[in-house]
């Protein structure tokens, strides 16, 4: 495997780890700056999933699976940038429970996902 | 006005604008991928203008909420009005820089139609019929 390849499997094992932490950190508190840490680590998923090849089981293939999870992902980037408006306490509440829905969605697909690097075509 | 009336005409108002953000937002995507930038520019800037709008009108859509005992499904309408809020709030930040995407247009003008779309289906659920929504005004509550 080549470092690039290791590389790519790390950022996607690390995205993974990330999603099950910020759902923990949102439910316990819901400060700016959780909601602020949450957008940047989502970012990093959402790049991760980007650059990432993977299958997952239950999809027809990994484009399906990827973009599941990165419009779940996206939408929940966006929920963070909308909780940090100033809100009602009802508006925050259910703000915090649409983050954790997508990323319970992005999780899903996530949970499946088996990593594998496609030999390239040249070598 | 009584509260029932003001939370009546502000859903009403926001439906509105959201209408009018839908018919800038149809218009920009039946454009031909080579129209003139003019067209791209003032088509978002005045579309930008709606949202805006539609967005400070939701803020004032909550706020009558938060300060109002909601007979009826209270949690239904809170949920609804706050989920909109989201929707145009979201709408909005994607207009601000609809007009630099370039190429990639086309999804980020479909992401945002999506945006209003599910906005309006949201304010369309809450049911304006007498007797359904049933407002009290609570003075006090306006200052928390």
């Amino acid at each position: 495997m080549t470092s690039d390849g290791r590389a790519m499997v790390a950022s996607l094992a690390k995205a993974k780890d990330l999603l099950f932490t910020i759902n923990d950190d949102l439910s316990t508190k819901d400060s700016d700056a959780v909601l602020w840490s949450a957008e940047m680590s989502l970012a990093l998923i959402r790049d991760a999933v980007k650059q990432g090849q993977f299958i997952v089981a239950h999809y027809d293939n990994g484009e399906e699976a990827r973009s599941v999870a990165l419009s779940s992902i996206l939408r929940a980037m966006d929920l963070c940038r909308v909780a940090r408006k100033k809100l009602f306490w009802w508006e925050r509440q259910k703000v915090v429970q649409q983050i954790s829905i997508e990323i319970a969605r992005a999780q899903e697909v996530m949970r499946r996902v088996d990593f594998y690097l496609i030999p390239h075509p040249d070598r | 006005m009584s509260d029932n009336n003001v939370l009546k005409y502000q859903i009403i108002s926001i439906r509105g604008a959201l209408d009018l953000a839908a018919s800038d937002l149809g218009r920009i995507m039946a454009e031909k991928p080579d129209a003139k930038p003019s067209f791209f520019v003032a088509n978002s800037a005045r579309l930008l203008t709606v949202l805006t709008r539609a967005e400070l009108r939701m803020s004032d859509l909550s706020a009558t909420v938060n300060a109002s005992v909601i007979v009826g499904d209270d949690n239904e309408i809170r949920d609804r009005v706050a989920l909109a809020r989201f929707e145009v709030i979201s709408a909005r930040s994607g207009a601000i820089d609809l007009a630099d995407k370039g190429p990639s247009l086309g999804d980020y003008t479909r992401y945002i139609a999506q945006a209003v779309d599910r906005a309006t289906h949201l304010l369309h659920g809450i049911d304006l019929t007498l007797g359904v929504v049933d407002v009290y005004s609570m003075p006090d509550a306006r200052s928390a």
